[in-house]
């Protein structure tokens, strides 16, 4: 009966050893470590970026993409070349009327 | 501050890195990761600042930043220990035997040290949202008020979890002393 009167009494004890408990202070010149942190982590960002972009895989699939897109600029280019030529063909062909080949061609009745 | 006012933000850190520190030394146990996971909340203050609304006091938004690290570094390091102890069952890690070092909260006066030790053993077994809501209200002095703004919960399952970690508590204690004694 003795032992666990002093056993609750011990718990409660235990229980109260927070009482005038004080507040527990970093160390000093802890906002300077703030600081440096908030620089790592800003840097960490581009380090990562950086990182993202010189990986071999992301190389390739850069180069390949630019290497795409030249192409089917290109081909889109001559496409619009030939049809650019095309037109201004015709156009001198309207203009001039290239379907007279010849003077010889004029100065035959049946084409007049 | 939320124009990225150094000088505001170093008066901003004067001012609360003790409350920030305690609490999350409270909830670690450990003066090493308490440090490390204070400067973070700061860290985190800093970068969300900008989402800060006024709805509640800057006091408790710095609180609740501060427990979920503090909760996020404990569930780490439970991930790190039950890893640690799978690898030691295949003979991989030569730590195993590591145990750490028993608590004392620098704060507490000298006659109750030894006494305030044990107390720190028994609540570090206590489940999460007990253990947040007796630190703040024991060990912070918050109201329940207070606690119950920081856990974003009601004041009745707030009064409800502080003394059913008061229960947990004396049930650990009883049985330490008795094995003890």
């Amino acid at each position: 009966m003795s032992k666990k009167i002093n056993i609750d009494q011990q718990v409660n004890e235990t229980l109260e050893s927070l009482e005038g408990i004080q507040k527990a202070s970093p160390g000093h010149f802890f906002f300077t470590r703030v600081q440096a942190r908030l620089h790592k982590a800003h840097k960490d960002v581009w380090d990562q970026v950086l990182s993202f972009i010189s990986r071999p895989a992301v190389v390739m699939a850069t180069v390949i993409l630019i290497l795409l897109i030249d192409v089917i600029a290109l081909t889109n280019t001559e496409q619009s070349e030939n049809m650019q030529a095309t037109e201004k063909s015709h156009a001198l062909d309207e203009e001039y009327d290239f379907s007279i080949a010849t003077i010889y061609d004029y100065s035959k009745p049946d084409n007049k | 501050m939320k124009n990225g006012d150094e000088s505001a933000f170093k008066e901003l850190v004067v001012t609360w890195q003790d409350m920030v520190y305690n609490t999350v030394l409270s909830i670690l146990q450990n003066e090493e990761d308490a440090e490390d996971v204070s400067q973070e909340v700061f860290v985190q203050v800093f970068q969300s600042i900008s989402s800060f609304k006024a709805e509640s006091k800057l006091s408790t938004w710095i609180y609740r930043i501060a427990t979920t690290k503090a909760l996020d570094h404990l569930r780490k390091k439970k991930r790190k220990k039950r890893f640690a102890f799978v690898q030691s069952l295949f003979g991989f890690n030569e730590n195993e035997n590591e145990q750490p070092a028993t608590f004392i909260h620098p704060g507490i006066i000298l006659d109750n040290k030894e006494k305030a030790a044990v107390l720190f053993k028994a609540l570090e077994k206590l489940p999460e949202k007990q253990k947040v809501a007796f630190t703040l209200n024991k060990i912070e002095g918050l109201s329940y008020q207070d606690v119950s703004e920081i856990m974003e919960t009601s004041l009745s399952a707030v009064e409800s979890l502080i003394h059913r970690a008061k229960g947990n508590l004396k049930k650990q204690l009883t049985d330490y002393y008795l094995l003890n004694n």
